[in-house]
């Protein structure tokens, strides 16, 4: 399993090689920790391996964010991005 | 009739005149009930020049054929009138059990004109209804009339009644129900103050005559065992942190407002997070009749200063008294609240008021001298304090239970609110939720997100997730989603339920799970394209009724704010609202004028009169 790295010991988590990932409400379960930490970047990685390694199952419904934009989860990561999920939600 | 009662109950409160009027099927079926048969009612008996505060004024409050039903979030009931705070109509909607138990007495709806001499309640038993004095119950807040009125009528008794801030013209007073459930926008409570109307007690027991019962059992069987079976692998995050969990949405897409809307982000959003609610002060969690989801929030504080418990807040209250006053005390946020449920006042409209005060003191337009105190922003005692003095308009609360726009016009600053047809937001700012600024503009009760919400195809994923920022094409799904929110609304149904489970889970929503509840509780075979027309005849009521009241074009706006100061701060910096090349497409496909009016053809093609 790809090593994450909860992001308050993570002094250098906005040097290009890390993506920050956060998880709200019923996905904070998928959590290895911390609801911030993250992850080592390469290149093609993208927000599916993200899904991948927190093994979130494919049947949960979540809403994923990279630097604040919706995004599929086809979508190619950049270092230093933010990857947000939260589940669907009906109601504000 | 099936699904409805066919009575509507009319009380002339300058009379004491109690009849019993039949309900016409054909305006039935055209209007469907709850907020269509109100703006029915409305545009056919309503003078729309009115003085909203007049005995003319009228009150509707309407169900709907879903309403008391075991149809899932059968639970909601329209009150419909001339809003003192915008002078258009209000669409103020609530839940609880209050509404169920109002349709079991054996009525649709009731509807008050005139004004009494003195302080009365209405109390409707099972098809019969009377007048009671009051005078006992002027000045208790809403939790204590509550209780009193069911010591004093029946066990079984649902109520809802306004506080001191309706006795007191408080332009956003609300109606408050079961205690704690809110018609809480536009200030229907100050127009139940204005007319000497306290409360309306119902007792009722009757079952709603189902036209097809077994199959309306099956139905709602298959719908909440499919909701079940969904909630096993996908908890509703309502039902785990209410809809304050909304807060980290809103914060990383950038549009969360904050002081006063100069801002997309707070620093401090977590601490008045849904999350930290659970974690902090929630009790349980409550559910509306014959809900499945209990998004509702019994809350108890006990921090020195705001000690109390109750219900919320919500995700508009948060934002409202949190991020938009910087106030990141959610002890505070939640004292204030309260407060706002016991003396019956809208908490987003309150929040939003103190917001551009608070801009306004910053500014130097507003001293000390004049609030009676310092107004920081975050300042989380003058959130608790200045709510308490405007319920009872006492100093600095006498202006601000005028709203924000009335306030901010005072100091020749009406920019500065965060309004549209002087109502304020709820908390999605605009320049990154662009079809959200178009819902504002043409929302007919002014700002509001509850007439067609792009925030659950914009930000929250439902039915997906669309671009937020793009203009473009959002006119069509505005429209849809608005006239879509007219049949949930006129059916008695919750809009959080719908809009998950009665769609046809496109982003072009039809109301095609709405359509089997309704043809098996009624028998009134509707097509889907009957039922879908039905909301846009709603949407073009209400709008030829802002017409006759003198609202064009220009009243669908947007603060400069919104469409001109592009956002510092978040993952939204840098936009503005696209409104005026949205509005263009919008009136173009209502077949409205370019002003904003609807056409002879289409208002004779929906039967408009």
């Amino acid at each position: 399993m790809t090593a994450y790295q909860p992001l308050k010991n993570c002094r250098n988590w906005a040097l290009p090689d890390h993506v920050t990932i956060k998880l709200f409400s019923t996905l904070r379960q998928y959590t290895p920790g911390e609801k911030e930490f993250s992850l080592p970047w390469h290149s093609n990685m993208q927000a599916q391996e993200v899904l991948n390694i927190l093994k979130i199952p494919d049947t949960v419904e979540r809403v994923i964010l990279v630097n604040g934009r919706y995004s599929e989860s086809d979508k190619k990561l950049s270092p230093n991005d933010i990857v947000v999920l939260f589940p669907p939600m009906a109601g504000g | 009739m099936y699904g409805w009662r066919g009575k509507l109950l009319r009380v002339n409160l300058s009379t004491g005149e109690i009849i019993v009027d039949q309900l016409d099927p054909k305006i039935a079926r055209d209007y469907i009930g709850g907020r269509g048969l109100g703006i029915y009612l409305m545009n056919q008996e309503l003078d729309p020049q009115c003085d909203p505060f007049s005995p003319e004024n009228m009150i509707i409050m309407a169900t709907g054929p879903l309403t008391g039903t075991k149809a899932p979030t059968g639970a909601r009931y329209m009150v419909m009138t001339k809003s003192p705070l915008t002078g258009a109509i209000t669409c103020s909607n609530s839940g609880g059990k209050f509404p169920a138990a109002f349709k079991q007495t054996g009525f649709d709806a009731v509807i008050f004109t005139g004004k009494a001499d003195k302080p009365v309640y209405l109390v409707i038993e099972n098809n019969t209804a009377r007048l009671k004095q009051a005078g006992h119950l002027w000045g208790k807040t809403t939790h204590d009339t509550t209780d009193a009125l069911v010591t004093e009528t029946h066990e079984n008794a649902k109520v809802a009644c306004i506080g001191p801030a309706g006795e007191n013209g408080v332009l956003f007073a609300s109606i408050m129900n079961d205690k704690d459930r809110a018609a809480g926008r536009s200030g229907v409570g100050a127009v139940m103050g204005a007319k000497n109307l306290k409360a309306v007690v119902v007792i009722g027991d009757q079952e709603i005559p189902i036209a097809d019962d077994a199959g309306f059992k099956a139905i709602n069987k298959r719908l909440i065992d499919a909701f079940r079976k969904a909630a096993k692998e996908n908890p509703p995050p309502l039902r785990l942190h209410g809809t304050a969990v909304t807060v980290m949405a809103t914060q990383n897409y950038g549009v969360l407002p904050t002081k006063n809307w100069q801002q997309g982000t707070f620093d401090n959003w977590e601490k008045i997070h849904g999350e930290t609610l659970t974690e902090k002060y929630l009790v349980s969690n409550s559910a509306c009749f014959s809900c499945p989801i209990g998004c509702g929030r019994k809350t108890k504080v006990e921090e020195p200063g705001f000690e109390g418990q109750g219900e919320g807040p919500e995700y508009e209250t948060v934002y409202a008294m949190g991020s938009n006053c910087m106030v990141d005390n959610l002890a505070a946020v939640t004292k204030a609240n309260y407060l706002c449920n016991e003396y019956g006042m809208d908490t987003i409209t309150m929040g939003a008021t103190i917001a551009c005060a608070m801009e306004l003191y910053d500014i130097g337009l507003l001293t000390e001298k004049e609030v009676g105190r310092t107004l920081e922003w975050g300042d989380a005692k003058a959130l608790v304090e200045l709510t308490k003095q405007t319920a009872f308009r006492q100093g600095f609360g006498d202006l601000l239970a005028q709203g924000s726009y009335r306030l901010a016009e005072k100091y020749n600053r009406p920019e500065l609110a965060m309004v549209s047809k002087k109502q304020e937001f709820p908390g999605y700012d605009p320049r990154g939720s662009q079809g959200m600024g178009l819902a504002y503009a043409t929302s007919p009760i002014g700002g509001s997100h509850m007439r067609g919400d792009p925030a659950y195809f914009e930000l929250l994923g439902v039915p997906k997730v669309i671009d937020r920022l793009e203009w473009k094409g959002k006119a069509n799904l505005v429209k849809i989603w608005q006239d879509f929110f007219c049949v949930i609304d006129a059916a008695g149904l919750c809009v959080f339920y719908s809009v998950r489970n009665l769609g046809n889970s496109e982003l072009e929503m039809l109301p095609t799970g709405i359509l089997e509840l309704i043809n098996a509780a009624t028998g009134a075979n509707y097509t889907l394209e009957e039922l879908a027309k039905a909301g846009e005849r709603i949407s073009n009521a209400e709008r030829h009724f802002l017409v006759k009241a003198g609202f064009t074009r220009k009243d669908d706006s947007l603060p400069p704010r919104m469409t001109k100061e592009p956002l510092p701060d978040g993952t939204s910096g840098g936009s503005v609202c696209h409104l005026d090349e949205m509005l263009d497409d919008y009136y173009a496909l209502r077949g409205w004028s370019n002003d904003g009016i609807p056409t002879p053809e289409k208002l004779s093609e929906l039967g408009i009169a």
